[in-house]
């Protein structure tokens, strides 16, 4: 189906409008300007950029006022790092001049990723959803086979995956599921340890019974290599399907998930992968531990899959992400199967393929559900990796210069590799004015009227393009807070790859946990040193301020800027503090409306409240709620996708009153294959249902609530955190206390002796 | 659709023709069988939207207007260039009816917007909301169009009129 794309002008007449618009670019780039100068003529750029993002209501990305925002954006940031670059790094002595330069390197590497990141996301792709229903009568269907790498997951989200899996609307002669299990390998059934030969062979026994049940087919190997990319390669060997899907263990796909890729494979033979996205069906631990605000934030990934995967497929460069995709075997093949230089094999053979000149598309509709990691470590464990390889990627196999990239793809690249080396930016955004607070180092030498001239106008352009590209699916100031929270771990994993590439080695995410009280992250002590300089610095500034009468204004300016690094540190408190999680299956919101069938033959009306693998809450009518605890029901409920009621047996787990009426809880007893799949059908099979819910979280959130929001945040990881130190301390306190009359008693012992 | 919420359409209020917000009620609310007040409510939040687009640009306009000749009167001070009895009149020229309109056309917005959220929030309570097309559909995965995108006039519905002159 051909894509709608904006009028293209002959090359030549956009070569020379460009060649015309450069030296003028850079003239008011270049300009020199005295501040009152600068000033006038950036404020009113900004009012432009203002007007023009009021009247983006009914524009979409990469329309005329889009663009305006951005060039404009581009100017006011081009006139700041030049003024930086001449008129402010001016320092005296080695520490201050490695400071200085820190600094300034850091505002480079920042400057030049939202450079890229506006050419990535200028224009992102909106591709139409193609079905197999309009391919013509004798279209000759591919044969897929459908690969669930498994590591240490345990059967019970085994089963969901492959049930989901072997549920897709697909011709079932044509469709193969293969679970692919390393944690039941030769290697690990010869352990040494016997406990854990003991439950790989356990494991090999359940998994291999699990997928005889289902009907899927299970593949082990002889030994555990290249991790995640070596099994997968591994079983390459065993199957022949055209395409091959990709799923992670925690991967749920909508029973439409082939209808929609497979039909990009038909239509264009040069397309090497479909991706798209992953939904997350629970809150990552920031979401979960601090901003509690899963159904009404957009998730961390939803920029990710919802603009940059976009923006990166306008310039067909969109990569694979580990998951969630279709490739084509015959392109993989050529490659010699997924590639394992980095220990992110996804993007790197994404890159590879690209090299090769094959395309890559990216549907941006949910189909996939999947769990975010429940801890904090583990959520670190996660970044950590993806931070490696994606530096291993950058200096193994140097985008910026592999050969058969496009100019675009070569930006998109880079764009996404160079956003991983954060830490170091995020770093010396927080210790620089520490490092002026506390030592007088002056890493930034320019008056408070130069600042307001410069500094602020490019603040605010920056926020204002960034709002304008990234807006809904990121509320201001969250990125800080993740990225803080990554900086000190992701810094040191990054020097690790950049002292040697290739000794990183895979490291599965743990995901499913369930917490059983709540308790502080044992990752919390950088951060407990991070906020004590912090707030350190504020004493520094305040003895600079009656000290140093001078500098009262550049002090000022500093003073705000460790406020505001104070804000987000604390913040990133609040994410160590674990929360419990007791149960091990999210829920998500549903609000459809079924039946409850009774032991008694009874038919209550309900509304489907929320829905998981395990079970439902149904809210039923207060009269007609008469079902006591374990009691046998029935859930009869529409599925979309089946296109029929379904039926499945509940045992009643809860009930108490909500408003007007009882909510049950009801917990899935299937007793039947069809029972089962049906219940996994429910829960997971509809992908309008994933698409409503991502729609809904997707809008605006003003700044100045943003930072209501995070000024009212941090109350709240003080009182807890102080809340465990005094806790600990007290219990201390009472054992010493409780020490000295355990001594005589000691000395009792011994006199007897 | 939400069958359970679409019966309680609650009665329209007497002014404005528009169902009541989620005050606590005070009892004497009777069923309305007739959901004409969706019909007119969908109206009016497109005209709405409509006037509130309208208004920001024009409140960003004489925004801008007031920051640019602000500004041109700072550098003027600043640097006396050649002309600058021209650029002071015109700033001058800008800036004083720029000055005049900013409270205006702000209040206007915000008493639009807030118009706009208070009927977007009643469909809300209704488990309707009015899609990118301005059609009013129910707030569900499978959505179903509720009422499509009725042609937008200047003047208010007749039924709404009629309303009034009974009020």
């Amino acid at each position: 189906m051909p894509l709608k794309r904006p009028p293209e002008y002959p090359a030549g007449i956009q070569t020379a409008l460009m060649l015309a618009l450069c030296p003028l670019f850079l003239l008011f780039a270049l300009l020199p300007m005295d501040s009152v100068a600068q000033m006038t003529a950036t404020m009113p750029l900004i009012g432009i950029m203002w007007y023009c993002r009021s009247s983006l209501q009914d524009e979409e990305a990469g329309g005329f006022h889009h663009m305006l925002i951005m060039v404009l954006g581009t100017l006011i940031t081009l006139r700041y790092i030049t003024w930086r670059a001449m008129f402010t790094l001016g320092s005296h002595g080695l520490f201050n001049t490695t400071f200085t330069l820190v600094l300034f390197a850091a505002e480079v590497y920042s400057i030049g990723l939202y450079l890229l990141g506006l050419v990535v996301n200028a224009k992102p792709l909106d591709r139409p959803l193609l079905t197999m229903a309009d391919l013509p009568a004798r279209t000759e269907i591919p044969t897929v086979d459908v690969l669930v790498p498994s590591y240490n997951e345990e059967a019970g989200m085994l089963e969901v995956t492959l049930r989901a899996a072997l549920a897709m609307d697909y011709p079932t002669d044509r469709l193969r599921v293969h679970l692919l299990d390393d944690g039941g390998t030769d290697q690990k059934i010869a352990d040494p340890d016997p406990g854990k030969a003991q439950a790989a062979r356990e494991r090999r026994r359940t998994l291999r019974a699990l997928c005889l049940k289902l009907g899927a087919n299970y593949i082990t190997r002889a030994k555990n290599e290249h991790a995640k990319a070596g099994n997968i390669n591994s079983a390459l060997k065993h199957i022949s399907g055209h395409l091959v899907v990709i799923l992670d263990a925690d991967h749920i796909v909508t029973t439409d998930f082939l209808d929609h890729t497979v039909p990009w494979f038909i239509h264009h033979d040069d397309i090497f992968l479909v991706q798209t996205p992953h939904f997350m069906i629970n809150p990552d631990p920031v979401d979960r531990n601090l901003l509690r605000s899963f159904d009404r934030m957009p998730s961390e990934n939803d920029m990710f899959y919802d603009t940059i995967q976009r923006g990166l497929d306008f310039w067909s460069s969109s990569f694979f992400c580990g998951s969630a995709a279709v490739l084509r075997r015959r392109h993989l093949d050529e490659i010699g199967g997924l590639q394992g230089d980095s220990i992110t094999e996804d993007a790197e053979s994404a890159l590879a393929l690209h090299q090769r000149g094959y395309r890559s598309v990216y549907v941006a509709h949910p189909m996939v559900a999947g769990l975010a990691p429940e801890t904090f470590a583990a959520f670190i464990i996660q970044r950590m990796r993806w931070a490696q390889g994606m530096t291993q990627i950058l200096l193994l196999k140097r985008p910026f210069l592999a050969s058969g990239l496009r100019w675009y793809q070569r930006i998109g690249y880079m764009s996404s590799m160079l956003f991983w080396l954060f830490p170091f930016a995020r770093l010396a955004f927080l210790l620089s004015p520490l490092a002026y607070l506390l030592f007088g180092v002056e890493v930034y030498n320019a008056s408070l009227r130069e600042i307001f001239a410069y500094a602020i106008p490019h603040i605010i352009a920056n926020y204002t393009v960034t709002n304008t590209l990234f807006g809904r699916t990121r509320w201001p100031i969250i990125s800080e807070i993740y990225e803080i929270l990554q900086c000190i771990f992701s810094l040191e994993a990054i020097i690790q790859v950049l002292l040697n590439p290739r000794k990183p080695a895979f490291m599965v995410t743990p995901k499913g946990d369930t917490l059983d009280e709540d308790f502080i992250s044992p990752l919390a002590r950088p951060f407990y040193i991070l906020n004590l300089a912090v707030l350190l610095g504020f004493i520094g500034g305040l003895w600079r301020l009656y000290l140093y009468p001078l500098t009262r204004d550049l002090t000022t300016v500093v003073l705000l800027w460790n406020l505001f690094n104070f804000f987000t540190v604390v913040a990133s408190l609040g994410v160590l503090f674990e929360r419990h999680q007791r149960r091990s299956s999210p829920r998500m919101p549903l609000h459809e409306p079924g039946w409850i069938e009774t032991a008694q033959g009874e038919r209550l009306p309900c509304e489907v409240d929320d829905i998981s693998a395990g079970g439902v809450r149904a809210l039923v009518a207060r009269q007609g709620a008469k079902q006591g605890l374990d009691d046998l029901v029935h859930l009869v409920a529409y599925s979309t996708p089946l296109g029929r009621h379904v039926r499945i047996p509940c045992r009643v787990r809860g009930n108490h009153p909500v408003h007007e009426r009882i909510a049950l809880g009801l917990k899935f007893e299937t007793t039947t294959e069809r029972e089962a799949n049906d219940a996994v059908t429910l829960a997971f099979g509809d992908s309008a249902r994933w698409a409503f819910f991502q729609q809904r979280r997707h809008r605006e959130f003003p700044f100045w609530s943003a930072i209501r929001l995070l000024v009212l945040l941090v109350r709240k990881p003080i009182a807890q955190h102080l809340g465990v130190l005094l806790r600990h301390t007290l219990t201390g306190l009472s054992h010493i206390r409780r020490l000295p009359r355990m001594r005589p008693a000691t000395r009792e012992i011994s006199t007897s002796d | 659709m939400n069958f359970q919420r679409m019966e309680s359409f609650p009665p329209p209020d007497r002014v404005s023709g528009l169902p009541p917000s989620s005050k606590p009620s005070n009892g004497d609310e009777m069923m309305d069988p007739r959901p004409e007040w969706l019909a007119t409510a969908h109206h009016l939040f497109l005209r709405t939207e409509r006037k509130l687009t309208a208004a920001q640009k024009f409140h960003a306009a004489v925004m801008g207007t007031f920051l640019v000749s602000a500004m041109n009167l700072v550098f003027l001070f600043q640097h006396n260039p050649a002309h600058e009895n021209l650029w002071f009149a015109l700033s001058l020229f800008l800036l004083l009816p720029s000055v005049v309109l900013v409270p205006f056309t702000w209040a206007t917005r915000r008493s639009l917007s807030r118009k706009r959220n208070d009927l977007a929030r009643r469909f809300f309570e209704q488990g309707l909301s009015v899609d990118p097309l301005g059609r009013l559909v129910t707030l569900e995965a499978h959505s179903k169009v509720v009422l499509p995108l009725p042609a937008i006039t200047e003047s208010p519905p007749a039924e709404l009129v009629a309303k009034r002159q009974a009020a």
